[in-house]
């Protein structure tokens, strides 16, 4: 009886929202990647496999995996593309593996080797400076902004809502334990969400920002000279995002050939362009200097299990909690 | 009574309707907020309300803002109506675009655009850069209080300027008469009599600061707000605490409702029957005096309409990112739309159509029922429909969500929740607009029509329903303005594909992409301005009668 | 052409009764009238003849038809409200064909009846007007024809004069009444006005608390009203105390009034034992006092008078106190006695006696 209705909300959905239901030759593209990603996406693929056509349904990631989830009976999408490692860990149960050939060209570390998802890009957690504002030296290394006296000049989103911000709660977690993160709880000013961080940073309210590179870097892009971005010295955390194959996808066969374009040298390259964000493939090394962001061997990184990040969540929110008040 | 069974049992579906859809989402809030982690009975979720700072002070500050927009809105709305109706002033046409502009300037809009203007990035916050002097942070506590000052004043100008038009000039005289010179007599005489108008629509524009969502996120980065934690609680990336997301929303519920039973009960208290009487003539003011009030008034009037103009020049200003260059233009912004976007167009017409269709058919009938065929369900529907008023739009969508997203009907996800949503929150005054003129039908006529041979439900819609339009026309403007608006409700509820307008527009401000939301946002404002522009200009529709 | 036959009609709100068992037969084409006090049960009543009022009991027919549980909209009745009730957004042509329309009849028909009917209301050339552009006596001809060009098996009207003007409601009455009689249509008409419902009627019921305490022609309402209440309700009568003299036989009574004795008919038994006497101020005769009133007549001084010419009327206290109106007519008026003067009033046997309790 539930599942009927279930069936039945769905079916109105799909009839009320209008998806064309996609018959061979079509990939039904969930994506929570930005229009004109989507558009050379589209583009590229319009060149390489003239046969297929992509239905795009974009939003925000959170709302298109609940969507997913909430058709698994009767399933649209074929692809997902794309969100953070752990929130697609959340999910993994809607993902079917596929071995990608491109994969022996990306990074080791965004390979995901056994999950049901391969990576296409990562974010890198850097501070992000406002000259103007900023007073004294510029912090080179997450242990610097943990000093008292940066205190109320720091902010960065709340982790307990923001996936970006636990991962950078997480590295420091990592770095220099439990004392760390009483130390960041006394220092940084927490923002209500993740665009929070930056946007404040970018318009003068606050000196640094822990924030992902690809944000800053729109503003640096973008011709505001004053924001700098900082790699940390002490090593910086990595926060992959991947693509993902749907179980019982409707066209799976051709949706395994957008896959493997979406990994492939021209995409990557071209995304890099447009969006900043760090592409998964090691082979980009020109297409990152013309966007302007260091090459990965310039990074120094540490490494961050994200299994372990997501199993020890709740224990460090509330170790954070606890700790701000 | 058998005779008029339709009409009973269109009373009973309009009852199930608004218990279904209304009043079993929101006790289930009601119930959801004591029930713990485990599902048993259990406070722990007002006990974390009570003992966790952040939410007091979220509650507190949410208190604050509401007290000191609503004063200062009252002092800049019968400010503004004291030298409208008393002087001549050489923009008074223009105030008349005032009430207007609340409509066609959605609250999201003009936050947007005091953004552009003050915010990072803003044109003063350059200018002031360039000259070298440190621009104070819009984003908190100045910004909140000033946008919502400027978008919610309006409320309480046509209130004090309602009530002062009606103001017998001849008591005014007298107290003249009896040696006093005109200003004190004014703040002696007048402003008591003005009052009970004043603080009514006071208390409205609290309920509506407290409520508030689109102006709150957008400013309150630094301020905890309740209505944005409440937001926050149930669209956490990383799944949030049902127990915790009812109790902030059965707290808000509770503010708004205190708030309104405060109002009735004032209003009870006060004979609320202005003494219609002359108006006063208007004085004209020479020098120093002119340029002072004129001036003074005209700034309002201008910070008013300004953010149309500034959405409209951003949306046609190249930008690199989220990077803005003003003074070089383009017309990217609006391409991109054109090739991307026109699903999300075709969302906020498709979902407001239809909430608009069935929000005003639903309105009419049930104005109908109230005022013409009255019945044992009747006082129950008028107090169904008091209940939308006491819920933000986010607690609505909240409620909606957690209320259908399992049991027998589930609507989570489906275009329909999205449009109740809509229809919704605009219900109550839908009943009140469609109501306007039925009081004034006389019962005889449908009588009359009944007599001559035409049944009762064609005699509604022969007689009753052309006498109705007028009413159901400015309902069906208002609610197509607000829908097409609205945020706060389907945010919440929105799933990937059914982004509206709005829901574009602010992901966009999130991502400081101001020029491609300001494209959107005067698109909003194309698409909430036709059918006003039509219904007034061609349909003669009077929007603010009632 | 429609017998109307009202059975026993009662019809309560909230365990409170306003109709208390009406039933009357009214004959086919009779222009019945419902006169009385507001809050009676008139507008009741007329209800539950056009249906919008379910009677809690008792029946409705309209000839051989028993239409208690028939819809108004299938009952074919013309109504006429006070508030003439016309349709604001349409002309007058279309307020008149508005029945028509819902009976589907031809175009040509409805053209040449509305047509018909307006001309016959006096509205000829009015047709295209909107119901705002015309006066109170236009509408409520309006909404005559409109009632009337349907062909109704019965008209109802709840005091459709009572918002024009005195002149205009006199023109009206004859309007009504002529176009009654043309159409031969059964009607009921509501009023409270005694001189509406005397100059119109064929037949009056006076109603009083929900029943009918009286129903007649209005010569013979007027001439032998039953009760004080409809004596004092229809025309104007003197009422005072009287007291039983011995036997009372049903065609004569003999009453002491005022230290008199009087003779006239009794109208009905009192339980009580209790009368009054009702005397029509034109039945009472006034003549200057010379000597001790006889047996009949009563000594009493004129308090005022107006003189009229072909009537002069007085306002004359009796010996015991009373006030009573007396009027004169013809050469007598012509010649009317002064204030102050000491008068002797006679009674004679057009006097009538009734209860004095209501029923
Ligand atoms: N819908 C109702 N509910 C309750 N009581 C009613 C209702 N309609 C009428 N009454 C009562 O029934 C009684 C008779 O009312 P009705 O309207 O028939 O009087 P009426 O003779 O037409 O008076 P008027 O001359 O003032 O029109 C009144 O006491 C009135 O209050
Ligand atoms: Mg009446």
């Amino acid at each position: 009886m539930k599942k009927a209705l279930l069936n039945l909300a769905t079916a109105a959905t799909l009839s009320l929202v209008g998806i064309p239901i996609a018959t061979a030759g079509e990939v039904n593209l969930y994506t929570s990647n930005s229009e004109d990603s989507v558009a050379m996406v589209l583009d590229k693929v319009r060149e390489e496999a003239p046969d297929i056509t992509i239905n795009v349904i974009a939003g925000s990631s959170g709302t298109l995996l609940r969507r997913i989830e909430a058709e698994k009976n009767a399933n649209v999408a074929d692809l997902f593309w794309s969100s953070g490692f752990s929130t697609l860990a959340e999910f993994a149960d809607l993902f079917v593996k596929y071995d990608s050939p491109q994969v022996d060209n990306l990074l080791p570390a965004l390979r995901a080797e056994d999950d049901p998802w391969t990576g296409t890009n990562t974010h890198v957690m850097v501070l992000m400076i406002n000259e103007d504002v900023i007073e004294g030296d510029v912090p080179q290394s997450w242990e610097d902004i943990l000093n008292e006296s940066w205190k109320g000049k720091v902010t960065m989103a709340d982790p307990a809502n923001s996936s970006s911000a636990y991962a950078q709660l997480y590295g420091i977690y990592t770095l220099y334990g439990e004392e760390g993160v009483r130390k960041l709880a006394g220092v940084v000013e927490l923002q209500g969400s993740t665009s929070g961080a930056y946007s404040s940073v970018a318009q003068g309210e606050y000196a640094v920002g822990m924030t992902m590179e690809y944000a800053a870097q729109r503003y640096v892009a973008g011709g505001q000279e004053e924001i700098e971005l900082v790699y940390p010295s002490d090593g910086t955390f990595l926060s992959p995002e991947g693509l993902a194959l749907i179980e019982n996808a409707p066209h799976p066969e051709d949706a395994k050939r957008v896959y493997d374009l979406l990994l492939s040298h021209d995409i990557q390259a071209g995304l890099v362009g447009l969006t900043f964000r760090r592409p998964s493939r090691a082979d980009l090394d020109d297409a990152l200097k013309s966007s302007g962001l260091p090459l990965m061997n310039n990074i120094n990184i540490v490494d961050i299990d994200q299994g372990k990040a997501a199993s020890d969540r709740e224990m460090l929110l509330n170790l954070w909690t606890e700790a701000r008040d | 009574m058998n005779r008029f069974l339709p009409w009973g049992l269109l009373s009973l579906f309009a009852l199930g309707f608004l218990l279904l859809f209304i009043a079993y989402p929101i006790l289930g809030v009601l119930l959801r907020s004591f029930i713990g982690e485990k599902g048993a009975f259990s406070t722990e979720g007002f006990v974390i309300f009570l003992t966790q700072g952040r939410y007091l002070e979220a509650l507190l500050n949410s208190i604050i803002l509401g007290i000191a927009v609503t004063f200062i809105c009252t002092l800049v709305g019968v400010f503004l109506a004291f030298i409208v109706a008393r002087f001549e002033i050489p923009f008074s046409n223009i105030v008349f675009l005032l009430p207007l502009s609340v409509l066609i300037i959605p609250e999201l809009i003009s936050a947007q655009s005091w953004i552009m203007v003050f915010g990072n990035n803003g044109l003063i916050t350059h200018l002031f850069d360039a000259l070298g002097i440190p621009f104070p942070r819009f984003y908190g506590w100045f910004g909140l209080i000033y946008v919502m000052t400027l978008t919610y004043y309006v409320h309480i100008f046509l209130a004090a300027l309602a009530a002062l038009r009606g103001f017998d000039h001849s008591l005014e005289e007298a107290g003249q008469s009896l040696g006093t010179a005109p200003l004190p007599t004014y703040i002696r005489v007048v402003f008591p009599t003005i009052l009970p108008a004043v603080l009514s629509s006071g208390l409205v524009v609290f309920t509506l600061v407290v409520g508030n969502f689109a102006i709150s996120i957008a400013l309150g980065q630094r301020v905890p707000l309740l209505s944005v934690l409440t937001y926050r609680s149930f669209i956490s990336e990383l799944g949030g605490n049902p127990t915790m997301q009812s109790t902030l929303a059965m707290v808000s519920i509770l503010l708004v409702a205190s708030v309104l039973f405060l109002q009735r009960w004032y209003i009870s208290k006060r004979d609320y029957q202005m003494v219609a009487g002359r108006t006063p003539p208007r004085a004209k003011l020479k020098g120093w005096k002119s340029l002072l009030a004129g001036g003074s008034a005209g700034l309002i009037i201008v910070l008013s309409l300004l953010p149309a103009f500034v959405v409209l020049a951003g949306s046609f200003t190249y930008a690199r990112g989220p990077v803005m260059y003003w003074g070089q233009f383009t017309l990217d912004n609006y391409t991109r739309i054109l090739d991307f976007n026109l699903g999300v167009i075709g969302n906020s017409l498709r979902f407001a159509s239809l909430a608009t269709l069935f929000g005003v058919t639903f309105a009419t009938l049930v104005s109908y029922l109230l005022v013409k065929k009255r019945n044992a369900l009747s006082s129950t529907l008028d107090y169904l429909l008091l209940l939308p008023l006491t819920i933000s739009g986010t607690v609505l969508g909240i409620a909606l969500a957690q209320g259908f997203n399992s049991g027998p009907l589930v609507l989570t996800g489906t275009a329909a929740i999205m449009v109740l949503a809509m229809m919704l929150r605009r219900l109550p005054f839908g009943v009140r607009n469609a109501s306007s003129n039925l009081h004034n039908i006389s019962n005889s006529l449908e009588e009359a029509s009944v007599s001559l041979g035409v049944p009762p439900g064609r005699t509604f819609f022969n007689v009753v329903l052309p006498l109705m339009a007028p009413g159901i026309a400015a309902a069906a403007i208002l609610t197509w303005v607000t829908t097409v608006a609205e945020l706060s409700a389907s945010v919440v509820i929105y799933q990937a594909g059914q982004e509206t307008l709005p829901i574009q527009i602010f992901r966009l401000i999130s991502s400081d992409l101001m020029a491609r939301a300001s494209a959107f946002g005067v698109i909003n404002m194309i698409i909430i301005l036709v059918p006003v522009f039509f219904g007034i200009r061609v349909m003669k529709v009077k929007l603010f009668s009632s | 052409m429609t017998e109307l036959v009202l059975g026993d009609i009662r019809k309560s709100y909230h365990h409170v009764e306003v109709l208390k068992g009406i039933s009357r037969r009214i004959p086919d084409g009779t222009f019945f009238t419902l006169l009385g006090p507001s809050g009676c049960g008139k507008t009741t009543l007329l209800r539950v003849v056009a249906g919008f009022v379910a009677p809690t009991a008792g029946r409705v027919h309209f000839g051989a038809e028993d239409v208690t549980h028939v819809a108004p909209h299938r009952r074919e009745i013309g109504m006429v409200f006070q508030d003439y009730a016309l349709f604001p957004d349409k002309s007058v042509f279309e307020n008149v064909a508005y029945g028509l329309r819902a009976r589907r009849r031809p175009n040509d028909e409805i053209k040449r009846k509305v047509g018909e009917y307006l001309e016959r209301v006096g509205l000829g050339g009015l047709s295209n007007r909107l119901p705002t552009e015309m006066s109170g006596g236009q509408r409520q001809r309006v909404a005559l024809a409109r009632a009337l060009v349907i062909g109704p098996r019965v008209l109802l009207m709840d005091e459709p004069l009572s918002n024009l003007d005195a002149a205009l409601r006199v023109q009206m009455r004859d309007v009504i009444r002529s176009l009654q009689l043309e159409t031969k249509t059964t009607t009921i008409f509501v009023t409270h006005d005694q001189e509406e419902a005397l100059a119109m009627s064929d037949q009056i019921a006076v109603m009083k608390d929900g029943r009918i305490d009286q129903c007649g022609a209005p010569d013979e309402v007027y001439r032998n009203p039953r009760t004080a209440y409809v004596s004092r309700f229809v025309g104007s009568a003197n009422l005072l105390e009287a007291r039983p003299m011995g036997n009372q036989t049903e065609e004569v009574g003999r009453f002491e009034v005022n230290g008199t004795i009087v003779t006239g008919r009794t109208m009905s038994e009192a339980a009580d034992g209790r009368y009054l006497v009702v005397a029509r101020p034109e039945n009472l005769g006034i003549r200057k006092a010379s000597g001790a009133p006889g047996e009949g007549e009563v000594a009493g001084r004129v308090r005022s008078l107006q003189f009229q010419g072909y009537r002069t009327s007085y306002r004359v206290v009796l010996c015991g106190g009373e006030e009573v109106n007396v009027e004169t007519f013809g050469e007598l008026a012509a010649t009317p006695l002064g204030r102050g003067d000491e008068v002797i009033i006679s009674f004679n046997d057009k006097c009538l006696f009734v209860p004095e309790a209501s029923s």
